[in-house]
């Protein structure tokens, strides 16, 4: 008895894990139209700071964050988010941290409010245990119109986030997640974290979302990444 | 001090501190005076290959969700007066050095690889004067100097994952760093050998010296710091400092010793200005440390500050407000006695008598409670909670 | 073994995929044994010991938690034991002779020792809970994150119990589009006695 509890609890979070990907993970991607607003001429996109950290499972088991790959990952991601959208008629441009420091503090409140919704998404569109009843069969997420701020700044119609990166978290946290949730939420299981969002920067809407699964992807090489970026970005508006 | 004058006391405070690191400036022609490291430059950062450069990618996002936080003091007074010292003590490395002062209760100071240097808010507490504020900004330039988180990290980098660097990076500059970052996590990721320690002390003690402090105040500093933590069972668990510092045997014995070969004819404390930067934030970080509801630890530290007796109606109140939250029985009234004590000295904020009345009501002195409330009222019309405090006067009738 | 029952459990709950929130609507809605609100739409909800979080995006995006009845002794707000290192006894508990003042400072340590920044109480004023004479006052923090938030309580001490409705959200947008429904739902609260 006291080795199979002992086998279980290293177990667990691989347990966890084939529930996660297998059973209680809704699929996606999210998409709330299928074409972006061309009413303007000149379509901008602001790629906003990519969030990616490229870290090696070691033999010995454990995460090594890797500074090359993950900057040369951000690179190749970026030229690949450009290609892949200029073969869409649609231009990429790089975010500009504003130089007056209240617009700069609003810009980072509207990052960390993105990366609350994009939590939440993951957590309670994705993740089944913690659905939000409201949300089955639904995708209607916003970060409100105070993003206007952001089109402003930035000369933008819409904004691109691609967060990817390694988080942990144990099984049995995942419940947990409600009770703090209010203070920050986590996210559940032990998977890769990947995602790219599109927000309108007219409405706040997040127009389109999709989670990276974690067997896919190699953004150390260019055309791995180029690869990579094309799952990514499945079924982003044209 | 010329910035030359403080370079060469650095170099020989950091050569004289370890003769076995004196190989490392061994870059310069014969009869050269030795140069401070040169891999501490802020040009220099690791080669992007190196295993290093992990750290320093690491330590710089520490720094931006630090920077980013809300937790951070931009107190323009006090961050010019911690600067000021820092570049007393550090010289040639001033500029690299970006210090953050974070609001957070207890005792702490740390380092980053990459020159970030953090201060919580809790030692302003326990530091009496500038040379012991000294003492422990001196003690962490010393880590920095001898790279000491980066041997520690360096080593680790390869046993534990990135996020729990990071998590121990900001867990240690007092940023929350979510529930998987446990102090036992903090400590073993960005802890210092006794050794590194003893080095840390020593090359803190010279720079002090060099800066014209007096290095006794470190001993008393550490005097003070180990009666604080004097049967407080938390905190061995708690303690985020002593997680990633562990002691040093003879630490105080050490410094005395040191205090007489190194100290200057007139060595400074600097009590006066010390006081006056952090007079009126002194109420709000003691409110602070209360908030952590460790009673043990927070009436040793109002014992250690009753005998300095900066503001004597400001500590006593605490000792009310400490009775008044921990609401053991008998509480009520140790809280009513430390509060009338408080009454009329110096320091004693208007909100004593609101905390008052509220003991006074639950040890059934309507009447006291009223006029306590009364008397709140009068000295602070516009209080926030007027309408309340009203309610209350009616309801105790 | 403890370890291993919840480790099993929450393996079932997995596996199940055991829905964590269930929607709330209709005319009235029962919340604890002793408090029923007009939910004015659609909600998720979750129940945790004398707590209910509802929300309509998430927790993280907005919070409307229901404190159903603490007693002397009890924290203001439940862990799951099953869950959380940290013991219950660490968690900061409300006593039955409080005063309002004490009740803010009381929800102050208690998101602090949740892990909120700069948590701030303010404003604090008498106010009907529902039909009853309580109190109210006004919250801001900053979440883990550094995301700015802002809230408000309202609160009522009854037979030596502790009720409140505490409403927090991102200060960004998501605190002023709902506040105004949640004020119309509080006024709606009734103690069934």
């Amino acid at each position: 008895m006291v080795r199979f509890a002992a086998a279980l609890k290293r177990a667990a979070p691989v347990v966890a894990l084939a529930f996660l990907i297998a059973g209680c993970a809704t699929q996606g991607p999210f998409a709330t139209a299928e074409k972006l607003d061309r009413r303007a001429a000149d379509l901008r996109v602001v790629l906003m700071p990519p969030d990616i950290t490229l870290s090696e499972l070691t033999v010995g088991g454990v995460q090594e964050v890797n500074a090359e790959w993950t900057a040369a990952a951000k690179t190749y991601a970026q030229q690949a988010l450009q290609t892949f959208l200029q073969q869409r008629n649609t231009q990429l441009v790089a975010y500009k941290e504003p130089e007056n420091a209240d617009a700069a503090h609003m810009h980072e409140q509207l990052i960390k409010l993105h990366e609350a919704v994009g939590n939440s998404i993951l957590v309670h569109q994705y993740f089944q245990p913690l659905q939000l009843p409201t949300k089955k069969d639904k995708f209607n997420w916003t970060l409100g119109d105070e993003v206007q701020a952001l089109g402003r700044d930035e000369g933008a119609d819409y904004a691109l986030f691609v967060h990817i990166t390694d988080s942990y978290s144990s099984p049995g946290r995942v419940a947990a997640q409600i009770l703090g949730a209010f203070i920050g939420v986590g996210i559940p299981g032990g998977v890769q974290v990947g995602y790219a969002s599109l927000v309108d920067l007219r409405t706040g809407e997040v127009i389109w979302f999709n989670r990276l699964a974690r067997a896919s992807g190699d953004l150390r090489k260019p055309d791995a990444a180029r690869a990579t970026i094309d799952v990514l970005m499945s079924k982003f508006p044209s | 001090m010329s910035t030359r004058t403080i370079g060469a006391a650095l170099t020989a405070a950091v050569l004289a501190a370890a003769p076995a690191w004196a190989d490392m400036t061994d870059n310069n022609g014969p009869g050269e005076p030795p140069k401070p490291f040169e891999d501490l430059k802020p040009s220099e950062r690791p080669s992007p290959s190196s295993d290093e450069a992990g750290l320093w990618m690491l330590a710089d996002r520490a720094e931006q969700q630090i920077k980013t936080s809300g937790a951070v003091v931009h107190d323009p007074a006090m961050n010019a007066y911690v600067r000021r010292i820092v570049c007393k003590l550090g010289g040639p490395y001033c500029g690299d050095i970006r210090i953050y002062v974070v609001r957070h209760a207890d005792f702490n100071a740390s380092m980053m690889p990459n020159g970030v240097m953090t201060v919580w808010t809790g030692l302003f507490l326990r530091t009496k004067n500038e040379a012991q504020l000294a003492a422990v900004l001196g003690h962490e330039i010393g880590h920095y100097v001898r790279r000491h988180a980066v041997q520690a990290q360096r080593d680790l980098i390869n046993k534990a994952g990135a996020n729990m660097i990071l998590g121990s990076m900001l867990g240690a500059a007092g940023i929350p760093a979510g529930p998987l970052v446990t102090l036992a996590l903090i400590g073993s990721v960005y802890s210092y050998s006794r050794e590194n320690e003893r080095e840390a002390d020593e090359v803190g003690a010279r720079l002090m010296a060099g800066a014209g402090y007096d290095v006794r105040e470190a001993a008393a500093l550490w005097t003070n710091i180990v009666a604080e933590r004097k049967d407080d069972e938390e905190e061995k668990s708690k303690s985020v400092f002593f997680a990633t510092h562990p002691e040093p045997e003879e630490r105080q014995a050490r410094l005395e010793a040191l205090a007489k070969e190194l100290n200057l004819a007139e060595p400074m404390r600097g009590e006066t200005e010390f006081r006056a930067v952090f007079a009126l934030s002194r109420l709000g970080y003691l409110r602070d440390e209360l908030n952590l509801r460790r009673y043990v630890k927070f009436g040793n530290l109002l014992d250690r500050l009753e005998t300095e007796n900066p503001a004597p109606g400001e500590i006593k109140f605490m000792r009310g407000e400490m009775y008044r939250l921990r609401a053991k029985d008998g509480d009520d009234k140790k809280a009513l006695e430390s509060y009338t004590a408080a009454e009329g000295l110096l320091g004693a904020p208007h909100e004593l008598l609101r905390s008052l009345g509220v003991v006074q009501s639950h040890l059934g002195d309507k009447a006291a409670a009223r006029a306590s409330y009364g008397k709140y009222l009068e000295l602070e019309p516009d209080a926030e909670d007027r309408e309340v405090i009203r309610v209350m006067m009616k309801q105790d009738e | 073994m403890k370890r291993f029952l919840i480790l099993a459990a929450v393996a079932l709950a997995l596996g199940g995929c055991a829905n964590g929130f269930s929607l709330v609507a209709g005319e009235r809605a029962q919340i604890g044994s002793t408090m029923s609100i007009a939910p004015g739409g659609i909600w998720n909800r979750q129940i945790l010991g004398n707590n209910e979080i509802w929300t309509l995006d998430g927790p993280a995006l907005q919070t409307l938690r229901f404190v159903a009845g603490a007693a002397e002794g009890e924290p203001m707000m439940p862990r799951p034991n099953a869950t959380f290192n940290e013991p219950q006894k660490d968690a900061p508990k409300f006593h039955d002779n409080m005063t309002p003042p004490e009740v803010a400072e009381l929800l102050v340590a208690t998101f602090t020792q949740l892990g909120a920044n700069n948590t701030e109480t303010k404003g604090l004023k008498p106010a009907k809970f529902g039909a009853d004479d309580g109190f109210r006052f006004e919250i801001s923090y900053a979440a883990r994150s550094g995301l700015e938030c802002q809230g408000f309580a309202v609160g009522r001490i009854k037979d030596k119990k502790l009720y409140m409705a505490i409403y927090t959200a991102p200060k960004l947008f998501f605190f002023e589009r709902d506040r105004g429904r949640v004020e119309h739902m509080i006024e709606t609260l009734r103690f069934d006695t």
